[in-house]
């Protein structure tokens, strides 16, 4: 076998396997033809292959994506509901209780919108989804007391992207009692982190220790991948290494927890493991496209 | 039908008169486009892929030629026919785009005999 065809042999290899088994022999061939004479594969094919691997690899997408955002949904929509019924049960004491009767239809109205969103969105009423949204947002505009710039934005992206999910037929995955089950467990979470909250339990934080250790880690294995590069290639990827092992693990903590999404990113992500396990324990899993999905243009073929 | 992007319209034409593997299909659409559309191996794929699944092309046979599998394509009726639609709706397009540029340089001669 001549380098060259190891060489490519290697890369054929991120092709998914159903593919790489009806036409990697063929593809090679080519690929030989075309670099005839070279001991390296051309950057050109090479990152020819690469992308083309990359498309196909990503036909999951679609089924994955309607799985996370109906979880997202999920999450979202019981938010208000959940801190409503948390601030009832126990986030305010009996003497504070006629002032948050005051304000509870302006707590009530949007949180009663998240969920309807959320709820319309999984039994299939995909535009009464976009439409409810659009009248929570018109409610956050015209009503002082709920009206917060934060949400305002938040609620804007959430009708875009619900806009984007209507136009390109994204479909909450069925059972759909599954993901109802989710709706009612995703507020008793809310409620349930709105009491640990209260009870001292403080939001991780990532030590600075911690961080260079994980960065060490994250250096030495990005290293040991690299091993039978050139010296600078290693170097690169040691620095990569640091640069990812100091940076992603706070970056997760903050998902998780903090500032960028808080809780909603941990109800997201639990909410698509628990529905996911339920669809899998049922033999109802999404599919994956019979063909990959190669549409649109080609656009590098033109050209040097 | 949908309208066919260039690269699959210069794959249909180049399988017109035989079948071809692929590696003559590339250096065959970079002769018919005279050296300016180089086809990738991951592009032309991505082009067989959509037109097979279209029917618009089919397998003919393999044959292994040192050692390098080579797998032949030959175009379908349905293909020969979207190439006739596409090269007659390019042919009205570049038609029409002459007589307005012809007109155009009409106008644009010199007009003796006119003052001002």
């Amino acid at each position: 076998m001549s380098p060259l065809e190891h060489r490519y042999r290697r890369l054929l290899r991120l092709l998914p396997p159903e593919h790489r088994a009806a036409r990697g022999e063929e593809f090679l061939g080519l690929l030989l033809d075309l670099d005839d004479g070279r001991t390296r594969p051309s950057a050109r094919q090479a990152l020819g292959l690469i992308g083309l691997a990359i498309r196909l690899r990503l036909t999951w997408l679609p089924a994955t994506g309607s799985v996370l955002f109906s979880a997202f949904l999920v999450a979202y929509g019981t938010m208000g509901i959940g801190n409503l019924i948390d601030d009832y049960t126990g986030g305010y004491l009996s003497n504070d209780m006629p002032m948050v009767r005051h304000v509870t239809p302006g707590l009530l109205v949007p949180g009663l919108v998240q969920l309807g969103t959320a709820v319309a969105w999984i039994l299939g009423a995909r535009r009464i989804a976009l439409a409810v949204e659009i009248g929570g947002l018109a409610y956050f505009i015209v009503e002082p007391m709920a009206a917060d710039l934060v949400m305002l934005f938040f609620d804007l992206a959430l009708i875009c992207l619900l806009g984007v999910a209507v136009r390109r037929h994204w479909t909450t995955p069925r059972p759909r009692s599954l993901w109802l089950a989710a709706v009612v467990l995703a507020v008793l979470a809310w409620k349930g982190i709105g009491a640990w909250g209260r009870h001292g339990i403080y939001y991780p934080v990532l030590p600075p220790r911690v961080g260079w250790i994980l960065a060490a880690v994250a250096a030495a294995i990005a290293v040991g991948l690299a091993r039978r590069r050139r010296p600078p290639v290693i170097v690169v990827a040691a620095l990569i290494g640091v640069a990812a092992g100091r940076i992603l693990p706070p970056v997760a903590l903050q998902l998780a927890y903090g500032q960028y999404g808080g809780w909603l990113t941990t109800i997201t992500v639990g909410t698509a493991i628990l529905v996911s396990g339920g669809m899998l324990l049922t033999g109802r899993l999404p599919d994956r496209p019979d063909r990959p999905v190669l549409s649109g243009s080609a656009g590098d073929g033109t050209g040097a | 039908m949908d309208s066919l992007s260039e690269q699959a319209f210069l794959v249909l034409a180049a399988l017109a008169d035989q079948p071809r593997h692929g590696y003559a299909l590339v250096t065959e659409v970079a002769t018919m486009s005279e050296g300016r559309v180089h086809l990738r191996a991951s592009t032309l794929y991505a082009v067989l892929e959509r037109l097979t699944g279209r029917e618009l092309v089919e397998h003919d046979h393999d044959e292994v030629d040192n050692g390098r599998l080579r797998r032949f394509y030959r175009l379908t009726d349905a293909g020969a026919a979207a190439i006739r639609t596409e090269t007659e709706r390019m042919t009205t397009q570049a038609r029409a785009a002459k007589r307005r540029l012809a007109r155009r340089d009409a106008q644009a001669a010199p007009r003796f005999g006119v003052a001002g």
